[in-house]
């Protein structure tokens, strides 16, 4: 069956998720299967973040989905089924321990990556260098930073899909990433190749005098 | 001059604009703020490089897909159809019972030994196992040696050690030749 088929009601309009858990429960595989393809890659991409072991993130998905099916009789999504699928994944992933020295981007990936990149192989190796020293950041974070900030950064949650995975308010998903992004700027100032400094301690910004700034600071993104 | 205070108060506010938790009005706030202050400039600066940082960083993972059909879901979930005939749920059905046979002779040779060896032990010992003689019932001081016969008890003693049917002291009368008479 094709995923794309499968989560389509008959006029071509993608069916919701609350559509699709009511088939499923009537019986409708076809509909369970539209779900899966949804969401897998999702919950495949978390559990690895997390468990740093591509057949610890399959198991991941095949559990989250397997808890799903058995409780088909009780969901009841609102819009998405997604913050409930991704806290069963959370879970499941931090019931698994990380194993070391594992990889997190295989060498199949490496060799597509630069067969598909115009970049010099050393261009690519350090992008590779620099992508590894922030996931190792990444990893000496808390479980609760890091958790928000794959689901952030990974997965693409806004916040209130994150407070609601995590079963927070937003205030304290806010507060979570603010204090996880406070901590990888103190890691990654180790490296100066990134261009990211340390924190100033107080007396080098002169007491937090408020001193004019010549030039303006624009945020990005507008 | 407090050199441990806080400083300014919008501390927070730089790293919570690079993850876009901010409405319109507080990064325009916030933009306006920063030309003023040294400190929320240089963390609003730095912020946004670690966010770069990150997005850069977990963009190879974004594009990692799961090779998995909904099949092995099904199967983790126990859902494949059962075949509906009782032929070809008879050798399942035989397997478990002879599994379930020798489970239960198992336990029950466990059980029985155990009970044996209590029962066993319960059990007062035989005198060829303890080695020492059997103990006889009449002592000799009891034995009338003159006229071999056993010497009358003391009746309530007696009668105490005598069933119903055996009211009588016992005596032995062994009959002697008249030369000893």
């Amino acid at each position: 069956m094709k995923p794309s088929s499968a989560g389509r009601a008959s006029g071509d309009e993608p069916r919701t998720d609350r559509e699709l858990v009511y088939a499923a429960r009537a019986g409708d595989t076809a509909a369970f299967d539209a779900l899966f393809y949804r969401y897998r890659d999702g919950i495949f991409r978390l559990g690895l973040a997390i468990t740093k072991d591509p057949s610890a993130a399959d198991e991941i998905v095949v559990d989250a989905f397997a808890r799903a099916h058995r409780a088909l009789a009780r969901l009841e999504p609102d819009d998405s089924l997604r913050p409930w699928l991704y806290r069963v994944a959370v879970n499941l992933s931090y019931n698994r321990r990380p194993r070391k020295n594992i990889v997190l981007s295989s060498l199949e990936d490496a060799a597509d990556l630069a067969l598909a990149s115009e970049e010099s192989p050393a261009s690519l190796a350090e992008q590779a260098e620099l992508r590894r020293v922030v996931l190792a950041a990444v990893d000496l974070l808390g479980p609760k930073q890091r958790v928000v900030v794959v689901l952030h950064y990974l997965n693409g949650l806004n916040l209130a899909e994150i407070a609601e995975v995590v079963d927070c308010p937003v205030g304290t998903v806010k507060s979570r990433l603010h204090y996880a992004l406070r901590r990888l700027r103190t890691h990654l100032a180790a490296h100066p190749e990134l261009g990211i400094e340390p924190t100033r301690p107080l007396l080098a910004i002169g007491l937090r005098t408020r001193r004019p700034i010549t030039a303006p600071v624009r945020i990005e993104g507008e | 001059m407090n050199l441990f205070a806080r400083g300014c108060r919008s501390w927070q506010l730089p790293y919570t604009a690079a993850i876009d938790g901010l409405s319109p009005r507080q990064r325009l706030e916030l933009e306006a703020h920063a030309m003023s202050c040294v400190e929320c400039a240089d963390a609003l600066r730095h912020a946004f490089k670690v966010d770069a940082a990150l997005h850069r960083a977990f963009a190879p993972l974004r594009e990692r897909r799961a090779q998995l059909a909904p099949g092995r879901v099904r199967l983790a979930a126990n859902q494949l159809p059962r075949s509906s005939s009782a032929w070809l749920r008879a050798p399942a059905f035989f397997a478990r019972l002879g599994e379930f046979t020798v489970a239960f002779g198992v336990a029950m040779f466990a059980i029985t030994g155990t009970l044996g060896e209590l029962n066993q032990a319960r059990a007062p010992q035989s005198p060829a196992v303890t080695g020492q003689p059997p103990r006889t019932v009449v002592s000799n001081e009891q034995i009338d040696v003159d006229y071999l016969r056993l010497r009358a008890q003391d009746e309530r003693k007696a009668r105490a050690f005598t069933s119903r049917y055996d009211d009588e002291p016992v005596e032995i009368v062994i009959p002697m030749s008249p030369r000893f008479r």
